[in-house]
């Protein structure tokens, strides 16, 4: 499971989210929509420890805090990370990448086969690439690829950013499929940020959507068909729909150093990594 | 007086070679043989003084234009290299000179150049080093000394202006190895000798410690970091080894801690408003 | 022509040790983005120690690895105190501080050797077998077989480690993208101080091959067999490690050939006039793999 509550992060130079509450329970996919540049990608990062948490809590695994814990460690609790452009790591092949995503968990060499065998019965397709370098796959096998190498790790949560960033549309489908399936078939909280509105209605329980650092909006799976409330919640019209955290009003996150007073006053101590 | 003189007439020689670089430095590049130039420059005009006879003056200019010619030849080689690269290749350049020079019999080999005229007292030192301060200064506030800085600051932003990299980053060389030149030059005719060991890579990282340590944004900088650090030892009698050992701690401090060095702009900023007396009040300060 | 053959496999050997120093370079800038000339004094440590520690009785079989072992604790201590502090991102005046700063730190160490054991160059402790063997028509020099069997045995083993295991497979990753690899479970921190401590035990051999070498050491040797390694790395490409280890050898085999055939006095010189031109000819290096050479 995936609780945030209230968080506010930044890169050291302000916020650049803040109070952002998010919920996933195992098996449930949550979406993060929004207009770019609205902090989704910072959220993501945040939860697994690259930026700065200054305010609010993140609850992970068995309810492990997960506030300023470095990357490493949180995914050793069972986070799982794909980020943006997938990380593939090109100077290794592909199965040296599964082998890499299983350093989380202390496996032996015998149970990281088993593990590779695994996940390849989910991307049978990788299979007859084990031995390739990972720069010359495909956008499509690359996304397989990173994904595969986050289950490496018996992950309980999945992070995921644009993974149809750049694919074709039937890659898109494939993808949504697969994520369908996995977050059933492992019990998983997947937590995926997305600009493909229709992936997001096909796959998710439910999204956020987030504009200028802020909660917006949220939207249940049966409202995400509303074309209109999305858009207001993309542009910041009126107020939320459903199980709505309301948009605090205009402030701009990327111009105001400082929070707003009263909210984040107690929680003023810097975290260092 | 001339306990003195022996004491300041080198330090003012160093501070010479130090400018010079500053100016490297101020076009993005790190010298590490620097004191190669040093050596080029006096053995230049050892040479031109006493085998050509030339009076001593003519003799600082030819080893002068040698250094530059030299560091310019260098610098356009080595252009290619980044940063940390490229002083790796000014290291091989010390060394392969050092060699050079101590293998050459015609050169004196390992004992180095006699009977070198001597003409370098405390007024020519002063006249040298006002003569570097005075060639800084106007390099700062010209429009090569800008396009130094925006190469140091981004290629490609330098680029976009219509900026080659190249041809300023060989030209600041130049001018650096010039001055390390002209450093070397006053020193062979200071004390009538020049030899392999005065250009040796000790000297090189000493220019280095001095600079970096005294401040690298500015010319003053360099100023204070050869003042302090060679002067300051002599009071202390710091020598040898220890002052070595010493240095390279307190130059990996001041990285660690103050990574532009002692003197930056705020400094200065405050020397001058202590000059004009009261701050001027910034208008948007109410209150 | 056996001569030659002979000046060949002398200058093997010696190249095997450059190529080792040029590889703890490689290795380091791979995971630290930062070049550490710090990183020569590694050279210089293990035969020092090795130096105080038979003056003490201890016999060479014991002190070859306590010297291996100070070198690697030097080699950690060095990072941890003068690297570290620029790596957890602190606000870079000039990118290049790390790098002054490590100038800062060889300086100190040489400086600091040379105050406590002297300056004087002493000569190599242990003494090795100096009869020449024969095989067939040839005429070996002992110390040069055992060079190269050492260069070969650590290049093996760390092929071995860097192609399959776990840390090889880390350390890769850290180098490519540490945040990637951060994501893995791979805690960076860990895998830079491992490879640093890797980096200095080849450091520590080559230098206690280049003192049998040569039979001799001194406080200052570090920066001198330091800095062919560095123009080892650059000409064979920075990253590669490949590379270097061809490059290495070759500058070996040159040098040697050089210093027989040509002049024993300017070889050095030659090597690095050798440097400029290789630069001129192909600038990005013999081995032209990943152009990714600053990160600033």
């Amino acid at each position: 499971m995936l609780a945030l509550e209230g968080v506010s992060a930044s890169h050291g130079n302000g916020d650049v989210i803040g109070g952002i509450s998010i919920d996933v329970a195992p098996g449930e996919v949550g979406v993060i929509l929004g207009p770019n540049g609205a902090g989704k990608t910072s959220t993501l990062r945040a939860i697994m420890g690259y930026l700065q948490i200054t305010g609010g809590i993140i609850r992970g695994p068995d309810g492990a805090m997960l506030r300023g814990m470095p990357p490493h460690r949180i995914a050793r609790l069972g986070v799982a990370y794909v980020p943006e452009g997938r990380g593939i790591l090109n100077s290794l092949t592909v199965r040296e990448n599964l082998q890499v995503g299983a350093s989380a968990r202390r496996l032996t060499g015998a149970q990281t086969a088993n593990r590779i065998d695994t996940v390849l019965g989910t991307f049978p397709a990788l299979r007859e690439r084990l031995g390739h370098s990972a720069g010359l796959l495909s956008g499509g096998q690359q996304q397989m690829l990173a994904i595969g190498r986050a289950l490496m790790a018996s992950p309980r949560v999945l992070l995921l950013d644009e993974p149809s960033l750049g694919l074709a549309p039937l890659v898109r489908r494939e993808i949504s499929e697969l994520l369908l399936s996995i977050k059933s078939a492992r019990n998983l909280a997947v937590l995926l940020v997305e600009q493909d509105i229709r992936l997001a209605q096909r796959c998710a329980d439910f999204a956020y959507v987030l504009r200028r650092g802020r909660l917006s909006a949220r939207f249940d799976r049966s409202e995400l068909a509303d074309r209109n409330a999305l858009r207001d919640a993309y542009l910041g019209h009126g107020s939320a729909t459903g199980d709505g955290k309301p948009s605090s009003g205009s402030t701009s996150w990327h111009t105001t150093a400082m929070p707003p007073p009263g909210r984040f006053a107690a929680t003023a101590n810097k975290i260092g990594r | 007086m001339d306990i003195i003189a022996s004491i300041l007439v080198p330090t003012l020689i160093d501070a010479i070679a130090v400018l010079g670089l500053y100016v490297i430095a101020a076009s993005g590049r790190l010298s590490a043989g620097h004191a190669a130039f040093f050596g080029i420059g006096g053995y230049a005009s050892g040479l031109v003084s006493v085998h050509l006879g030339l009076p001593v003056p003519v003799s600082l200019i030819a080893g002068v234009a040698f250094s530059a010619i030299c560091g310019a030849l260098f610098a356009l080689l080595a252009d290619r290299l980044t940063h940390w690269f490229f002083a790796v290749a000014t290291l091989a350049l010390a060394a392969m000179v050092l060699g050079l020079v101590s293998g050459l019999d015609a050169l004196g080999g390992a004992t180095g150049l006699y009977h070198i005229p001597l003409w370098t007292g405390m007024t020519q030192a002063v006249a040298g080093l006002a003569a570097a301060i005075a060639l800084v200064v106007w390099l700062d506030a010209s429009m090569l000394g800008r396009a130094m800085r925006a190469v140091r600051d981004s290629e490609l932003a330098a680029r976009s202006l219509a900026i080659d990299p190249t041809r300023v980053r060989v030209i600041a060389f130049a001018i650096g190895a010039g001055l390390a030149g002209l450093a070397g030059g006053l020193w062979a005719h200071s004390v009538g000798i020049i030899k392999p060991s005065d250009m040796s890579l000790e000297h090189s990282l000493l220019y280095l410690v001095y600079l970096s340590i005294g401040g690298v944004d500015l010319w003053a900088g360099a100023l204070f970091g050869t003042f302090l650090l060679s002067l300051l030892p002599e009071i202390v009698r710091f020598s040898g080894q220890y002052r070595l050992a010493a240095f390279g701690a307190l130059l990996t401090l001041v990285m660690i801690v103050r990574p532009a060095g002692l003197v930056t702009g705020r400094e200065i900023d405050r020397i001058k408003s202590l000059f004009r007396g009261k701050r001027m009040v910034d208008p948007s300060e109410t209150g | 022509m056996e001569f030659a053959v002979q000046q060949i496999i002398s200058g093997l050997a010696l190249g095997g040790s450059y190529a080792l120093v040029a590889l703890g370079f490689v290795l380091t800038f791979g995971v630290l983005n930062i070049l550490n000339i710090a990183h020569v004094q590694t050279i210089m440590i293990a035969p020092m120690a090795l130096a105080l520690l038979t003056a003490a009785g201890i016999p060479a079989i014991v002190a070859v690895p306590l010297g291996l072992l100070a070198t690697v604790l030097f080699g950690a201590l060095v990072f941890l105190i003068g690297l570290k502090p620029f790596v957890t991102g602190r606000g870079r005046a000039t990118y290049l501080a790390p790098f002054i700063a490590s100038f800062g730190i060889s300086l100190l160490v040489e400086n600091l050797v040379a105050t406590l054991l002297g300056s004087d160059p002493r000569s190599f402790p242990i003494t090795l077998p100096n009869d020449l063997w024969h095989i067939g028509d040839f005429e070996i020099v002992p110390t040069d077989m055992i060079a190269l069997g050492v260069v070969a045995l650590t290049l093996v083993i760390l092929a071995m480690v860097v192609n399959r295991t776990n840390f090889g497979r880390a350390m890769r990753a850290v180098a490519e993208n540490p945040d990637v690899a951060a994501a893995q479970g791979i805690s960076v921190a860990q895998t830079v101080l491992i490879t640093v401590m890797s980096a200095s035990l080849l450091g520590g051999i080559s230098g206690l091959l280049f003192a049998a070498e040569s039979f001799s050491e001194a406080p200052f040797m570090g920066l001198d067999y330091g800095l062919k390694g560095l123009v080892v790395m650059i000409l064979g490409g920075v990253t590669s490690p490949i590379g270097a280890v061809v490059t290495g050898l070759g500058l070996g085999v040159v040098e040697s050939l050089t210093e027989t055939y040509v002049s024993s006095v300017f070889r050095d010189v030659i090597t690095f006039a050798l440097l400029f031109a290789a630069l001129i000819l192909r600038p990005q290096g013999m081995f032209a793999g990943s152009s990714r050479e600053a990160r600033p």
